[in-house]
C-alpha cells in the first residue's frame, strides 16, 4: 500500500489545540422565530485524538462542527463566539469572523479540515465521476498538475480500500455501493491531507459490517497522518470503539465531556447517565422494559431498578406458516425486450411464526428482508411457495391467491408499521382520518363514535386525546412512530408487521416506542413480526431470530441461542461487527 | 451510449409511422375535398360542370378509398421525396415548402437560443436569491410572459416599432430588399428585424423556463453534495455552475423535445399577424381551401422534426446525465 507523505510534521505544537471554540451560539431565524441550535459551546479539538460529540438529533452537535467550517445552512447564523484554528505555520484565524464565502475561510476547508456526510449516496454529486470530484479537490487546494491529481486520487483511492482504483476513478456515484461510495468520499477528504477530518455520522447509513469497516478505516487514517478527528454520532456503540474523548450534546448545550472510559464508566450528567441507560444491549439479562429516558432525568439519582423480563408464555399455533417462499424480481427488458434475467430477492425461505410470538427477521440491506414481509403482506406476492395466515375465527388464508376482497379483509388483520414516520403518514390529513380512516367505512361509524375510538386508540399509545384534530408534522419522531403505531392497531388485527419501524427514531425514543409495542402485545396477544437491522434492538424484543443472508435464511435461532453463540459463520460475522456500547471490550476481534 | 443511441433509432420508425397515419387521417377529416371547395370558390363565376369535376377528381384521385391514397402519398415521398402537388397553386409541393421551412426552421432555432440564454441566467439568479428584489422582478415578468398570447404582444411592439421608431413592419425584411438578391445590406436589414418575431414567439417559453430552472435549482441547491463542495473549499460560483446547475440541467435539454412543435404551430398566428415568411401562413391557407397534400406534407414534416428533436434532446440528456443511460 503507497505511504502517502505528510505535509505536517506530527511533532509539531500537540499540545496545541487545533481549533478552540469559544462560547459559539449559533442560531435559525426562522418565521416561527429564533432557534438557538449551539447554546454557549466551549471545545479544545486536539490532532490526532479522535473525538466523538455524542447527542440526540436536534441536540446541535451537527450545527455545531458545520459551524466550524462555516457550512451552516441558511438561516442559520452564528450570533456569538469565536472558532480560533491555528495554521500548521503559526498564522491563526478566527473562523466566526469573517463571511461564510470568504476566501480566508475557503481556505481552510478542504484543506486544513475536511468535512465526511453521512448521506454517501446524496453528498456525492449525482452526476459526476467519482475521480474528477477528488481530483477538483486536489486543484484546488495543492499546486500540482491534471496528471499529478490524477495520480494521488488513484492512490488515495487504493489507500481507501476500493478495488480496481483506476478503473472506479472513471464510475458514477450510482455505480458504487453505499460502501464503496463512503469509501470514495474519505479519499476526497484526505485528498488535501487535513489536519482535522469531521465525521458527521459516517457510517449510520450503511449496514454494521460495512460501519465497522469504515471505522476501522478512519481509525488506521487517524493514526497513520496523526490528524485530528471529530465524530459525530447518535450510537453509544460506535462511540464506545472509536472515541478517545467524548463530548455529549444535549439542548445545543455541552453537558459532559470526558475521555471515553470515564464517560461510560462514570457518567457525571443525568442525561448521560439516562442515555446511556436506555441502549438495548446486546446478550446478557433480558431486561422487561428500557428505562424511560424522561423518568430518568426526573429522579437523576435513583435509577429504577432493571426488572427482568418475565418468562414468556409458551409459543402457541402457527399463526403465519410460510413455505419454500420465492421471490423474484425481473431484470432489465422495455417495451420490445424480453427481461434479461432475474434477482432472486427471497429464496427458498420457510419458517413458522408462532401465535403471541415476537418473531425476528435481521439481515443487512439487499438480504430480502423487507420483500419477504411485503410477501407475508401480500403486497407483492411470493413467484413461488405458500404463505399461510390462520386466524382465529375465519378460515386459513393463503396468501398468495387469495383475492381482492379476500386480501382487503386479510389486510384488517394483518397491519404494518413503516420504518419513516416522516413519510408514512399523508401530512394533509388529520389524526382521526388518519387512524380512523382504516375502519370509519368498514365498521359503518358516525363521527362522534369514530372520534371515540380513536382517542382510545391514542391514549393506548401514549398520546394524548386532544391530538385528534392536529396534522401529522406537528408531532416529533417518536410521537409520529406512535401514531403509525395505532394506525396499526385500529383494527384489532392479529399480526403486527414492523418493518425497521424503530430504525428512524433516537436512542430513547428508541426506547419508548420498544417498550409501547411490548405492552400492547400484552394487552392485545399480538404477534409481531420484527424486521431489522439492528441486531440489539432484535435481540431485546424478539423471541425468535430469522437471519435472512443474500435471500436465503441463513439460521433460525432463539433468543438464548443467539445469546449462547450463533453457529453460521454468517451470524457469528454480522455479530461481531456490532459496536458494543462499552470501552473496554473495544479491542475484541472482528470475524 | 451507442447502443442507446441505436434503441432510440429504432424506436423512431413505428412512430414516424404513426404519426405518417395519423397526419392523412386528420387531413381528410373535414367533409368534402379540395374540389368540393374549388367548385363553392368557382360557382359566382359561373361553375364547373360535372364533366371537368370528374375528370379533375380522377386526376388527383379523389375518389379512390383512403389506404389507396395514402399508399400513393408515401409511395411518392419513400421512393421519390415527390410529396406530391398542391392542387391549389398546381405545383409540385416540394417548390412549395422547403424554402419556407427553412426560415421556419431558422427562426425557431433562434427563438431557441433565445430562451435558453435569457431564461438560464434569469432562473439561476432567481432561484439563488430567492425572494430578493430580482426574483420578484423576473418573476413578475415571467409571469406576465406567459400571460400575455404572443399574437398580441407581436400587435403592440409592431405598433411601438412603426409608431416610434417609423419602422416599416412586417416581414423579414424591409419591404425595398425584398426581391433584392442577398447582400450585406440586406442581411443587416434582415437582423435587425428578425429579432422582433423571435422575442414574441420566445417570450412566454423563456418565462416557463425561468419558472422551470427556479423550481429545478431550488430542490438542488440545498442538497448535501452542496455542502460537500462547500465544504471542499470551492467558491460558491464554481460549485454552483458544476453540482446543481448540472443537474437542475435537465428540463433544458427537454425543451428541444417540446419546443419545436410549440414554435411551429404558436408561430402560425404571429407569421400571419407579421407577415413572415414561414410555413405558417401556407399551412393555414392549405388547410383552409383543404389543400390535402400541402397540408398533409407540412403537419407531416413538422411532426418529423418534433420527433427528431425529442430523440436529440434525448441524447444530450443521456450524455448530460448517466443515470439516464443505464436505465
Amino acid at each position: 500500500m503507497p505511504q502517502i507523505q505528510m505535509l505536517i510534521d506530527p511533532k509539531v505544537q500537540l499540545h496545541k489545540p487545533l481549533v478552540e471554540i469559544r462560547g459559539l451560539k449559533t442560531q435559525f431565524f426562522t418565521e416561527d422565530g429564533v432557534v438557538t441550535a449551539v447554546d454557549g459551546v466551549d471545545l479544545d479539538v486536539m490532532a490526532n485524538r479522535t473525538m466523538v460529540v455524542l447527542g440526540q438529533s436536534g441536540s446541535g452537535k451537527s450545527i455545531m462542527a458545520r459551524s466550524i467550517l462555516r457550512i451552516v445552512d441558511q438561516p442559520g447564523k452564528i450570533t456569538e463566539g469565536s472558532i480560533l484554528y491555528h495554521h500548521a505555520d503559526g498564522r491563526s484565524i478566527d473562523l466566526a469572523k469573517p463571511r461564510a464565502g470568504a476566501p480566508e475561510v475557503r481556505e481552510v476547508r478542504g484543506k486544513d479540515i475536511s468535512m465526511i456526510f453521512q448521506e454517501p449516496m446524496s453528498s456525492l454529486g449525482p452526476i459526476t465521476k467519482i475521480g474528477k470530484q477528488i481530483v477538483e479537490t486536489i486543484l484546488l487546494h495543492r499546486n500540482v498538475t491534471k496528471a499529478e491529481a490524477k495520480e494521488i486520487a488513484i492512490d488515495l483511492l487504493d489507500r481507501v480500500g476500493i478495488p480496481r482504483p483506476a478503473e472506479r476513478f472513471e464510475a458514477f456515484p450510482f455505480e458504487l455501493s453505499g460502501g464503496m461510495r463512503q469509501r470514495a468520499m474519505i479519499a476526497m477528504a484526505l485528498s488535501c491531507e487535513p489536519r482535522l477530518l469531521i465525521a458527521d455520522e459516517p457510517s449510520t447509513a450503511l449496514d454494521v459490517t460495512t460501519q465497522a469497516q469504515i471505522l476501522d478505516l478512519i481509525a488506521e487514517l487517524k493514526e497513520e497522518r496523526q490528524m485530528g478527528v471529530m465524530l459525530i454520532t447518535h450510537d453509544m456503540g460506535v462511540a464506545a470503539q472509536v472515541a478517545e474523548d467524548i463530548v455529549v450534546m444535549y439542548h445545543g448545550k455541552i453537558v459532559e465531556k470526558n475521555d471515553v472510559y470515564s464517560i461510560f464508566d462514570a457518567p457525571q450528567h443525568p442525561y448521560t447517565r439516562a442515555l446511556l441507560a436506555s441502549v438495548p444491549k446486546l446478550g446478557g439479562q433480558r431486561v422487561h422494559r428500557l428505562p424511560d429516558i424522561h423518568e430518568l432525568l426526573k429522579n437523576p439519582d435513583t435509577p429504577p431498578k432493571m426488572i427482568p423480563a418475565k418468562p414468556r408464555p409458551p409459543a402457541g399455533e402457527p399463526i403465519v406458516k410460510v413455505r419454500n417462499v420465492k421471490v423474484e424480481f425481473p431484470v432489465g427488458g422495455g417495451v420490445f425486450s424480453k427481461p434479461s434475467g432475474v434477482i432472486q430477492a427471497v429464496n427458498d425461505v420457510s419458517f413458522d411464526v408462532y401465535r403471541g410470538e415476537t418473531f425476528g427477521i435481521v439481515g443487512e440491506s439487499g438480504s430480502g428482508k423487507s420483500t419477504l414481509s411485503r410477501a407475508i403482506m401480500g403486497i407483492r406476492p411470493p413467484t413461488s411457495g405458500s404463505i399461510e395466515f390462520i386466524r382465529k375465527d375465519k378460515p386459513v388464508a393463503n396468501i398468495g391467491t387469495a383475492g381482492k376482497a379476500e386480501m382487503r379483509d386479510i389486510w384488517r388483520d394483518m397491519r404494518m408499521v413503516f420504518q419513516d414516520p416522516q413519510s408514512s403518514l399523508n401530512p394533509k390529513l388529520r389524526v382521526i382520518d388518519l387512524i380512523g380512516q382504516c375502519i370509519e367505512k368498514a365498521e359503518g361509524l358516525g363521527r362522534k363514535d369514530l372520534s371515540e375510538r380513536v382517542a382510545k386508540l391514542l391514549t393506548q399509545v401514549g398520546l394524548s386525546p386532544d391530538y385528534l384534530m392536529r396534522h401529522p408534522n406537528a408531532f416529533s419522531g417518536g410521537q409520529r412512530q406512535r401514531l403509525g403505531v395505532a394506525r396499526a392497531l385500529a383494527t384489532r388485527p392479529e399480526v403486527v408487521i414492523a418493518d425497521e419501524a424503530v430504525s428512524a427514531l433516537d436512542v430513547p425514543i428508541q426506547a419508548q416506542v420498544l417498550n409501547l409495542l411490548q405492552d400492547l402485545q400484552e394487552e392485545f396477544a399480538l404477534t409481531y413480526i420484527f424486521i431489522s437491522h439492528d441486531l440489539a434492538v432484535v435481540d431485546h424484543i424478539c423471541d425468535r431470530v430469522a437471519v435472512m443472508y443474500k435471500g436465503e435464511m441463513v439460521e433460525l435461532l432463539t433468543r438464548e441461542e443467539l445469546a449462547a453463540g450463533p453457529k453460521h459463520p454468517y451470524t457469528k460475522s454480522l455479530l461481531s461487527a456490532v459496536p458494543i456500547p462499552d470501552p473496554h471490550q473495544r479491542n475484541r476481534v472482528r470475524v | 451510449m451507442l447502443s442507446f443511441i441505436y434503441r432510440r433509432l429504432l424506436y423512431m420508425i413505428p412512430t414516424v409511422f404513426l404519426v405518417s397515419i395519423v397526419t392523412f387521417a386528420i387531413i381528410q377529416l373535414p367533409p368534402g375535398d379540395y374540389l368540393d371547395t374549388l367548385a363553392a370558390e368557382l360557382n359566382d363565376s359561373g361553375g364547373l360542370d360535372e364533366g371537368t369535376m370528374q375528370a379533375l377528381r380522377d386526376q388527383y384521385g379523389l375518389g379512390q378509398p383512403m389506404y389507396v391514397q395514402y399508399i400513393k402519398w408515401m409511395k411518392g415521398i419513400l421512393l421519390e421525396g415527390n410529396f406530391g402537388v398542391s392542387f391549389e397553386k398546381n405545383l409540385p409541393v416540394n417548390d412549395l415548402i422547403w424554402d419556407r421551412l427553412g426560415w421556419t426552421f431558422g427562426i425557431s432555432l433562434m427563438t431557441l437560443a433565445f430562451i435558453w440564454m435569457t431564461a438560464l441566467p434569469i432562473g439561476i439568479y432567481s432561484a439563488v436569491r430567492k425572494y430578493s428584489v430580482g426574483d420578484y422582478v423576473a418573476t413578475f415578468f415571467g409571469f406576465i410572459g406567459l400571460a400575455i398570447p404572443n399574437f398580441l404582444l407581436a400587435l403592440v411592439m409592431m405598433y411601438v416599432a412603426f409608431k416610434y421608431f417609423g419602422q416599416s413592419v412586417g416581414g423579414l425584411v424591409s419591404p425595398e430588399y425584398l426581391d433584392q438578391p442577398w447582400t450585406l445590406e440586406k442581411y443587416g436589414n434582415l437582423m435587425s428585424r428578425i429579432w422582433m418575431p423571435i422575442v414574441v414567439v420566445g417570450t412566454s417559453g423563456a418565462a416557463a423556463l425561468i419558472r422551470i430552472m427556479r423550481a429545478n435549482l431550488l430542490d438542488e441547491l440545498y442538497r448535501p453534495y452542496v455542502v460537500t463542495a462547500r465544504a471542499k473549499g470551492m467558491s460558491e460560483f464554481s460549485l454552483l455552475m458544476r453540482y446543481p446547475v448540472r443537474v437542475a440541467l435537465n428540463p433544458f435539454i427537454s425543451t428541444i423535445g417540446w419546443i419545436l412543435p410549440t414554435l411551429v404551430s404558436g408561430e402560425i398566428i404571429v407569421a400571419v399577424v407579421m407577415n413572415l415568411p414561414t410555413t405558417g401562413p401556407l399551412l393555414l391557407r392549405a388547410l383552409l381551401v383543404q389543400d390535402m397534400y400541402l397540408a398533409g406534407s407540412l403537419i407531416f414534416i413538422v411532426s418529423i422534426l418534433t420527433v427528431l428533436g425529442t430523440l436529440l434532446s434525448d441524447v444530450l440528456l443521456a450524455w448530460i446525465d448517466p443515470r439516464i443511460r443505464y436505465q
